[in-house]
């Protein structure tokens, strides 16, 4: 089969295409949140973050919104601070977080999709965030309670 | 879904996109990850990548985008670097996991990518359903083409068939093989609205 054989590319080639893609959006769609998770993870290299490790056996680090676990405790290990976080309902809508740092004094920063929060552990490592928003969350903290350092970054839970 | 729009090509927006964020618009990396996500999905699924795997695939090509920028020297090939990142990487992936020789025996069998539900067909139109009965029928090397040039727009089909790793010039100007096989197999009656 040569090019003669099979033809110019044409309008119907195009209208099918098209179609195509309609199919294949509805058929395997682009997972929520994929584009926002690829520019957190550009964001997260520009600024060389130690991402932790989920230590909890039963979770998953969520990916999409199939494998999206709703932990109460949950904790993460990283080279230069573990953290343990505790999480209840406050609202309908809001929940109360509770953590504990292995480094007192870091400075612990709360992601959420209605914004970031930012406080400081006490000298036992503790660290309250009220007023949560329910929904996709992550830490960011820094040890040393310097923001100069390299940040740790936890993976992604859903409270 | 208009034919008669003027199709703006995807690797022209993002070799704009791409330029601006190498001069120093870091914001405009945000651009040119939205409107390349979504093929960039297409292309890893494409090549059999559960959902997981399709997800940090994706995310690494983004990464090692970022890390190399620079060698990157002409924008207008961001398009495809990025393509071709995603679809060596998946495929080392899915193979290291099932250990399938990617020979064209394996390839041409028709099989089905395994994932559409009913509930989605569902939501398929009588036209689209028929057009993805045809679709099942071809080689997985063609769903894989097809698949991905839906994605882009028609000036793309030549960079993106040939960072597919097709003969230049197999999809546009020339319909290709694979289209070619999807026009003869529709039955003549179906009414097309061009």
């Amino acid at each position: 089969m040569n090019a003669s054989d099979i033809g110019p590319l044409d309008d119907l080639d195009v209208e099918l295409l098209h179609e195509l893609r309609q199919a294949w959006s509805v058929e395997d769609p682009v997972p929520t949140g994929l584009a926002e998770r690829v520019k957190f993870a550009i964001t997260l290299h520009g600024l060389e973050a130690e991402l932790a490790e989920l230590t909890s056996a039963s979770l998953v680090l969520t990916r999409s919104d199939a494998e999206v676990a709703r932990p109460e405790s949950i904790t993460f290990a990283s080279s230069r601070a573990d953290v343990l976080v505790n999480v209840s309902d406050e609202t309908a809508t809001t929940v109360r977080i509770d953590g504990w740092v292995t480094a007192p004094g870091a400075v612990v920063q709360l992601h959420s999709a209605s914004g970031d929060a930012r406080t400081t552990a006490d000298d036992t490592g503790r660290f309250t965030f009220t007023a949560v928003d329910r929904g996709m969350i992550r830490f960011m903290l820094w040890p040393d309670g310097d923001r100069g350092e390299r940040p740790v970054v936890t993976p992604t839970i859903d409270v | 879904m208009s034919t008669d729009a003027t199709p703006v090509s995807l690797a022209t927006r993002a070799a704009a996109a791409f330029a601006a964020y190498r001069a120093g618009h870091e914001e405009r990396m945000d651009d040119l990850v939205e409107l390349l996500t979504p093929i960039l999905w297409h292309t890893a699924r494409a090549q059999r990548a559960d959902a997981a795997t399709a997800e940090d695939v994706v995310q690494t090509a983004w990464v090692r985008l970022v890390e190399r920028s620079d060698s990157i020297s002409e924008p207008q090939a961001v398009l495809q670097w990025l393509i071709t990142t995603v679809r060596r990487e998946a495929w080392q992936v899915v193979r290291r996991a099932d250990r399938v020789r990617p020979d064209e025996d394996v390839l041409d069998q028709a099989a089905p990518d395994g994932d559409p539900g009913p509930e989605r067909s569902a939501l398929l139109t009588e036209q689209q359903r028929l057009l993805w009965q045809h679709v099942e029928q071809l080689s997985a090397r063609c769903r894989e083409i097809l698949r991905v040039i839906a994605f882009a727009e028609r000036p793309d089909y030549a960079a993106v068939a040939s960072a597919l790793g097709m003969p230049v010039g197999s999809i546009g100007p020339t319909r290709g093989r694979c289209l070619h096989k999807l026009r003869t197999s529709l039955p003549s009656d179906l009414r097309w609205t061009v």
